[in-house]
C-alpha cells in the first residue's frame, strides 16, 4: 500500500504541499485532480523518490521511496513532458530502461509496441507530442511497475489513442495489480476509471474517497417559493452554494440528501427538485467555496 | 495484454554506467581515432628526423613523452570535466530530471554511474595514446620516446589529474541550477582566484618584509586547485624542484595531496548531490553558498581593479582614503552586477550589496595579515639545526653554503629583521643599498626564501663579516677543486669610467684552476685592506665571473667578484692571464 502522512514539500518559502495524508490501495486507480499550481506534480515527483520530502513521509509498505531504489524500482513515474536521451531512438531508449530496471520486461515492450504502432529505430526527436508520449508510455509499463504514476497522462493523445491507453491501464490493475495515480487538471479525462479521486487544492487535500462517495456528498436543490424565505433560513445546512432568482432558490450543499431536501420541504415551497450533481461539478463547488475561479479550471 | 514478470540480473548502477559508456560509443571511436593519429601517427612521421645516437639518448628528456604527456594531460583534463557537464545536464531541465532521479538507484550510485561514464570515455582513448606510445618504444628504443617506467609513471599521473578534474568540476556542476550559471560559476571561480593571487602577491612584494614573489607560484598553489594540479604535474613531468623526471616515487608528496584532494571533492560531491533539492533545476544555484563565494571573490576583483585605476589617475597611495573608498565602489559594483546576471534582474540587490561587503573585509583581512607580518613570516629565521644549506645572493655574489657554515647569514638575516633594514624599493633611498637574496633548504625538506632591499649602513658589519667570512671562500676553493673540466673561462667586464672613456668593455680570459685560486687569494687578501665600502658598490671598476659550469649540462656555478680601485694587486694579476677573446661593447 502507498502511504502519505503529513506530506509536505516548500519550494522557497511557499508551501506547494501541506501536511497531505492519503492512502493508496494496491490495484486500484487513483485520480490526483486539482487546479494548476495545485501540487499534483510535486505529489507525484515525491511519490516516485525525485524530490525529498521537507516533511513528513511517504512511501510504499511503509518504506520512504527517496533514495530508496528498492522501493523506486516498484514505480514508473512519466512526467508530463516526456525525456529521452539525446539523438536516442525507441529501441536505445528501451536499453536505458532495460538496463536500470530490473523488472523491464521486453515482452511487454514488443506487445505495447504492437499496440501503439510507433517506429523504434527512428529517432525520437522527430516524434509529435503524442507519439513522444506514447513512446514513454511504451517505455514505462515495460518496467513492469507496481505503481505507475502519470502526470497529465492523456495530454497529446487522440482519441484513439486516449481510450486504448484506458484499456490498458484498466487491463493492467485487474490482470497483474497494477496500482495506477493519474493527476490530472482534467476531470472528465480521468473519472471513466478512476475508483478513487483525491481533489488538491493549495497544497491541500480537500477531498478525497470513492468517485460515489465524493460526489454524493454535495446536492443541488432548486426550489420555487410563493413566500421566498430569507437565505440566512439555510443556515441549518452545510451550504456551498445559494442563489436568489426571484422565487427561485438555488443552493448547493453539503450532506445527506434526505436530510436536506426534508429541511427545504419544512420551508413549504411550491416546486422542489434535487439534481444529482456530476463528479466535476462537485470539484467546482468545492473549489469555489475556497475562493478558486472557476473559469481558469475549465479552461 | 498477456503479460509475465522477468527479472533481469542486473545491477542498475552499473547498468546505467554500462549504457552511458554506450551511448558516447560515437564519441570515444572518434576520440581515439584522433589519438591515433597523433600518437603513435605524427610521432611516427617525425621519428626519422629524431634519430639519436643511442649513447647520447640517456643525457637527453623523453622528447615524446614531454609531448604526449603536456598535450594528452592538458585536453584529457579539460575532455573529462567537458564530458562530466554532459553526463550531469539532466540536471538542469525539470523533465530529464524526473526520469534520471525516478531510476532505481540512490543519489550515489547515479552520481558513480554519471561521472564513471564520463571518465571513461576520455580515460580509453587516453589509454589508447599511452599504448601506441609503449609500443614505440619497443619498436624504437634509441629514440627519444621515454622509458617504459616513465610512460607508466606519466599514464598514471595523467589518470590521477583526471580524476582530479572530474571531482573539482563535479563539485560546481552540482552547485550550478544550469548551464549558463555553471560556465559564469567555474569560470569565475577560477579566473578570480588567479587574479586574488597575484594582488596578495603584489601587496606582499611591496609591504611583507622578506617576502619574495619566488612565492606567488606557492600562493597559486595555496589557493588555487587548478594550480596546485597543473604545477605539480609540471614539476613531475619536467624534475623541477629537485625531483627525478616522471617518476612517481620522487612527486609521492604531490600524488598523495592530489589524491587526497581529489577524494575530498568527491565525497564533497557525493554530499552534496545527496542534499541536493532537484527542484531547484532551473534557477540560478542548487546551493547558494557557491553564488556567495564567486560574488565576494569577484568583489574583491572589481574593487581592486577599480582602486588601482584611481590610484594611477590620483597618483594616490596604495593604502589611502581614495584607494580604500573606490575599492569598496568597486567591491560593491561587481557584487551588484554579478548578482544582477545571475539573478536575471536586480531582485536581490541588498543580498549583491551584502556581499560587496564581504569582500571589502575580505580584503581588509588580507591587508591586515600582511601588514601584521603575515603570522610571523616577516619575522622569522630558521633555527640552525633546522637548516640542510643556504643560498644568498646579494652585490651581484652567490654564496652557497652548507649547515656548519651557515651561522653568518643567520646573523645577517637576524640584523636585518632586528634593525628593520629592509626599505621599499621603490622608495627613493639616500644610503647605498643592496637587494638580499637568502633561501635556506630545511631538513624537512622545504624551503624557505626571504628578498630584501637591505640598507647596506644598518647591517654593514654582519654583511662584511659574511662577505669576508672564510665559509664563503672556503665554498669558493671547494668549487674550484671540484671543477674538472680543465681550463676556466673567466669573463671580465670593465665599466667605461675606469678606462677613462665612454664604453664598457668586455674581455674573456682563459684561466687554471690554480690561477683562479692564486686570483681568489689575491682579492681575498686586498678585501681586507679595502674594507666595507666594497659593500657599497660604489667606485667598483670591474666585474669579474668565473663560470665553473659543465660545457654540456651548465651544471656548476659562476663566482662572481666586484672589484674597485683600490685592488691593484687583483687587478694586476688579471692582466697576466691569458686573454681569449676582446670583445668591445656598449
Amino acid at each position: 500500500m502507498l502511504t502519505a502522512q503529513n506530506l509536505t514539500k516548500e519550494f522557497d518559502g511557499t508551501l506547494a504541499l501541506d501536511q497531505v495524508c492519503f492512502e493508496v490501495e494496491d490495484g486500484c486507480v487513483y485520480g490526483l485532480v486539482g487546479s494548476n499550481g495545485s501540487g499534483k506534480s510535486t505529489l507525484l515527483r515525491l511519490i516516485s523518490g525525485v524530490y525529498c520530502p521537507d516533511g513528513g513521509k511517504v512511501g510504499i509498505d511503509g518504506i520512504s521511496s527517496f533514495n530508496n531504489p528498492s522501493v523506486k524500482s516498484q514505480i514508473a513515474f512519466l512526467g508530463d513532458t516526456p525525456y529521452f536521451l539525446p539523438q536516442s531512438n525507441l529501441k536505445e531508449m528501451a536499453q536505458f530502461y532495460k538496463s536500470t530496471y530490473k523488472n523491464f520486461d521486453t515482452d511487454t515492450y514488443k506487445y505495447l509496441l504492437s499496440v501503439f504502432p510507433l517506429d523504434e529505430k527512428a529517432r525520437l526527436s522527430t516524434f509529435s507530442k503524442g507519439m513522444r508520449r506514447q513512446a514513454a508510455l511504451i517505455l514505462m509499463l515495460s518496467t513492469r511497475p507496481r505503481y505507475l504514476l502519470l502526470d497529465e497522462a492523456f495530454d497529446g493523445l487522440d482519441v484513439v489513442m486516449r481510450k486504448t491507453l484506458s484499456n490498458i491501464i484498466i487491463d493492467s490493475t485487474e490482470k497483474l495489480g497494477m496500482t495506477v495515480i493519474i493527476a490530472s487538471h482534467n476531470l472528465r479525462e480521468i473519472e471513466d476509471m478512476c475508483d478513487h479521486i483525491s481533489l488538491l487544492h493549495k497544497g491541500k487535500l480537500i477531498a478525497d474517497g470513492g468517485i460515489e462517495e465524493v460526489s454524493g456528498k454535495i446536492h443541488k436543490i432548486q426550489a420555487v417559493f410563493e413566500n421566498v424565505p430569507e437565505t440566512e433560513v439555510f443556515r441549518g445546512l452545510d451550504i456551498m452554494k445559494i442563489e436568489r432568482n426571484g422565487s427561485i432558490i438555488s443552493l448547493v450543499a453539503r450532506g445527506e440528501k434526505e436530510k436536506i431536501v426534508a429541511f427545504v420541504e419544512n420551508l413549504s415551497p411550491k416546486f422542489l427538485e434535487c439534481i444529482d450533481v456530476s463528479l466535476e461539478e462537485a470539484f467546482i463547488y468545492e473549489l469555489e467555496v475556497l475562493g478558486y475561479d472557476i473559469k481558469s479550471i475549465e479552461e | 495484454m498477456t503479460l509475465r514478470v522477468s527479472k533481469n540480473k542486473i545491477n542498475p548502477t552499473f547498468g546505467l554506467f554500462k549504457s552511458t559508456v554506450l551511448k558516447n560509443s560515437g564519441i570515444i571511436i572518434l576520440l581515439v581515432i584522433a589519438m591515433l593519429i597523433f600518437c603513435p601517427g605524427v610521432f611516427l612521421a617525425s621519428l626519422q628526423d629524431r634519430a639519436l645516437d643511442p649513447e647520447d639518448f640517456v643525457n637527453q628528456t623523453p622528447e615524446y613523452l614531454d609531448i604526449l604527456f603536456g598535450s594528452c594531460g592538458i585536453l584529457s583534463v579539460i575532455f573529462v570535466s567537458v564530458a562530466n557537464y554532459l553526463s550531469f545536464s539532466y540536471l538542469y531541465k525539470k523533465n530529464s530530471s524526473d526520469v534520471f532521479h525516478a531510476l532505481p538507484l540512490t543519489r550515489s550510485g547515479l552520481l558513480l554511474a554519471r561521472a564513471g561514464a564520463a571518465f571513461v570515455t576520455v580515460l580509453i582513448p587516453v589509454t589508447v595514446g599511452y599504448i601506441s606510445l609503449f609500443v614505440l618504444t619497443a619498436f624504437y628504443p634509441t629514440y627519444v620516446i621515454g622509458s617504459f617506467h616513465q610512460i607508466a609513471s606519466a599514464y598514471i599521473m595523467n589518470i590521477i589529474c583526471m580524476a582530479f578534474a572530474c571531482a573539482f568540476s563535479l563539485i560546481f556542476i552540482l552547485c550550478a541550477g544550469s548551464a549558463f550559471d555553471l560556465v559564469l560559476s567555474f569560470a569565475g571561480f577560477n579566473s578570480a582566484l588567479l587574479v586574488i593571487g597575484m594582488i596578495i602577491n603584489s601587496l606582499a612584494d611591496d609591504y611583507l618584509t622578506g617576502y619574495s614573489d619566488i612565492y606567488m607560484t606557492d600562493i597559486m598553489r595555496f589557493i588555487s586547485p587548478i594550480v596546485f594540479c597543473g604545477a605539480g604535474a609540471t614539476e613531475f613531468a619536467m624534475g623541477e624542484a629537485g625531483k627525478v623526471p616522471y617518476s612517481l616515487i620522487s612527486s609521492a608528496g604531490f600524488v598523495t595531496e592530489l589524491l587526497a584532494i581529489t577524494a575530498v571533492f568527491f565525497i564533497a560531491s557525493i554530499i552534496l548531490y545527496n542534499h541536493r533539492k532537484t527542484e531547484r533545476g532551473g534557477q540560478a544555484y542548487a546551493y547558494k553558498f557557491i553564488y556567495i563565494i564567486c560574488s565576494v571573490l569577484a568583489g574583491i576583483c572589481g574593487g581592486y581593479l577599480l582602486s588601482r585605476i584611481f590610484i594611477f589617475a590620483a597618483d594616490a597611495k596604495d593604502i589611502s582614503f581614495i584607494s580604500a573608498i573606490t575599492f569598496i565602489a568597486g567591491a560593491l559594483i561587481t557584487s551588484v552586477i554579478y548578482g544582477a546576471v545571475t539573478e536575471r534582474g536586480f531582485k536581490k540587490f541588498k543580498s549583491a550589496l551584502v556581499y560587496g561587503g564581504f569582500s571589502a573585509v575580505a580584503y581588509i583581512i588580507i591587508l591586515a595579515v600582511i601588514f601584521t607580518g603575515a603570522f610571523g613570516f616577516s619575522k622569522r629565521v630558521p633555527e640552525a639545526k633546522d637548516i640542510k644549506n643556504v643560498y644568498v645572493r646579494f652585490q651581484d655574489e652567490n654564496v652557497e653554503l652548507s649547515a656548519a657554515d651557515c651561522a653568518k647569514v643567520l646573523n645577517l638575516h637576524k640584523a636585518v629583521i632586528d634593525r628593520d633594514a629592509d626599505d621599499d624599493m621603490e622608495k627613493e633611498v639616500r644610503t647605498p643599498h643592496t637587494y638580499l637574496f637568502i633561501e635556506y633548504k630545511l631538513s624537512n625538506s622545504s624551503s624557505m626564501r626571504r628578498d630584501y632591499f637591505v640598507d647596506i649602513n644598518k647591517v654593514d658589519d654582519e654583511m662584511f663579516a659574511l662577505y669576508t667570512s672564510s665559509e664563503r671562500f672556503g665554498a669558493m676553493y671547494r668549487d674550484i677543486e671540484d671543477f674538472s673540466d680543465g681550463t676556466i673561462d673567466l669573463s671580465v667586464y670593465r665599466y667605461g669610467k675606469a678606462e677613462g672613456g665612454d664604453f664598457d668593455q668586455n674581455r674573456d680570459y682563459i684561466v687554471s684552476a690554480k690561477q683562479l685560486r692564486m686570483l681568489v687569494d689575491t682579492y681575498r687578501a686586498e678585501l681586507q685592506k679595502v674594507g666595507k665600502k666594497i659593500l657599497t658598490g660604489e667606485n667598483t671598476v670591474m666585474q669579474i665571473t668565473a663560470c665553473l659550469r659543465d660545457q654540456k649540462t651548465f651544471a656548476g656555478r659562476d663566482l662572481d667578484f666586484s672589484i674597485t680601485d683600490d685592488f691593484t694587486q687583483t687587478l694586476a694579476l688579471i692582466d697576466t692571464f691569458e686573454l681569449r677573446e676582446d670583445v668591445l661593447g656598449e
